[in-house]
């Protein structure tokens, strides 16, 4: 009798955890763009200073998305080979076979070009990053009707946003403020109480 | 204008986790059917290992966010709680924890709470009432 095999195979949890991270830092970024410093940006009246601080901490949140994604697209790239191995077809066969896999093309892509004008300050680029990270992976299952689908990734996406937006919120957010020399009282205070 | 930024994301914290919440609980019946199927297979024991985890961590994050109140930073030192510890919630353990951070905080800390807010002109009720760590931040900071 064979023994069993294990439930779970090293690194693959550590590889998981990186895709996690991944896809975290460019959800994370667009909240915190389209949530957080909009909201920001909208309810006070913030001087040219403020604005301008705020604008660094939003490229700079899409400059760590765009590292997020690239790293994820990198890492299904690297799997592909594997996967169509166990599948007993081509790489280009397992691209092309299904319906859902131009759509999930363009919708990368669309993330990957909205992060990229992000990162060069075009602010429509945040929008088309928006509807990429929303849709895509496994919720691009909406435009093909399968709802039961949908559990996960929006647990997952959900996740990503709280998360994700406190890590850009953290990092490009607070980090860019406190570290600017538009803002000596902030640091000082920052100090303090760090 | 960091206290707006970490207002703004407060809202936006709360609503993700509750979806987080509403969809994990979902998800968990979707796979697990009973509830004795949650300490008799394999994805239920590591779903209480999780959640564990999870409780673990929301229990620090309400300790940093209790044990920061305004009186005590801004007072610039940190006074012993009566039993001497001098110890906030999140670490050590137990209820004690909790306890003492309620005791250590009154009467001088709930005194500079209220002289706080009155300095703010606002009602910091539902900042108490929600996730400690993320909208407490703001009092601590007063960076505005």
């Amino acid at each position: 009798m064979e023994p069993a095999s294990p439930l779970i195979h090293w690194p693959d949890p550590l590889i998981e955890l990186l895709g996690f991270v991944a896809s975290f830092l460019a959800v994370g970024a667009v909240g915190f763009r389209l949530r957080v410093i909009a909201r920001v940006l909208g309810a006070r009246t913030a001087n040219a200073d403020d604005r301008r601080l705020l604008h660094d901490s939003a490229a700079r949140a899409a400059s760590l998305g765009l590292v997020g994604r690239l790293h994820l697209h990198r890492a299904f790239a690297t799997r592909l080979p594997a996967l169509a191995e166990r599948q007993h077809v081509t790489v280009g066969h397992i691209l092309t076979s299904s319906p859902r896999n131009p759509a999930q093309a363009a919708l990368v892509l669309s993330v990957l070009i909205g992060l990229g004008l992000a990162v060069r300050r075009v602010g429509s680029g945040w929008w088309l990053a928006a509807i990429g990270v929303i849709d895509t992976g496994p919720l691009a299952g909406v435009f093909f009707g399968q709802w039961n689908r949908l559990v996960v990734p929006i647990h997952r996406l959900a996740g990503g946003l709280w998360i994700g937006t406190l890590f850009m919120l953290v990092i490009a957010g607070l980090g860019t403020v406190l570290r600017s020399p538009l803002r000596p009282s902030a640091a000082e205070r920052w100090s303090q109480i760090s | 204008m960091v206290a707006d930024l970490v207002n703004a994301f407060s809202s936006l914290a709360l609503v993700s986790a509750g979806v987080l919440a509403t969809f994990g609980v979902i998800t968990a019946w979707q796979h697990l059917h009973t509830l004795a199927a949650l300490w008799t297979t394999p994805y239920g024991v590591t779903l209480i290992v999780k959640l564990l985890v999870v409780a673990w961590c929301s229990r620090s994050a309400r300790g940093i966010g209790v044990g920061r109140n305004p009186a005590r930073v801004r007072g610039g030192r940190r006074q012993p709680a009566p039993d001497g510890h001098g110890r906030i919630g999140g670490r050590g353990g137990g209820a004690g924890d909790q306890r003492d951070s309620r005791e250590f905080a009154q009467p001088e800390a709930a005194a500079g709470c209220r002289r706080w807010r009155a300095n703010r002109g606002q009602s910091s009720e539902s900042r108490h009432t929600s996730n400690g760590a993320v909208t407490l931040l703001p009092q601590v900071l007063e960076l505005d």
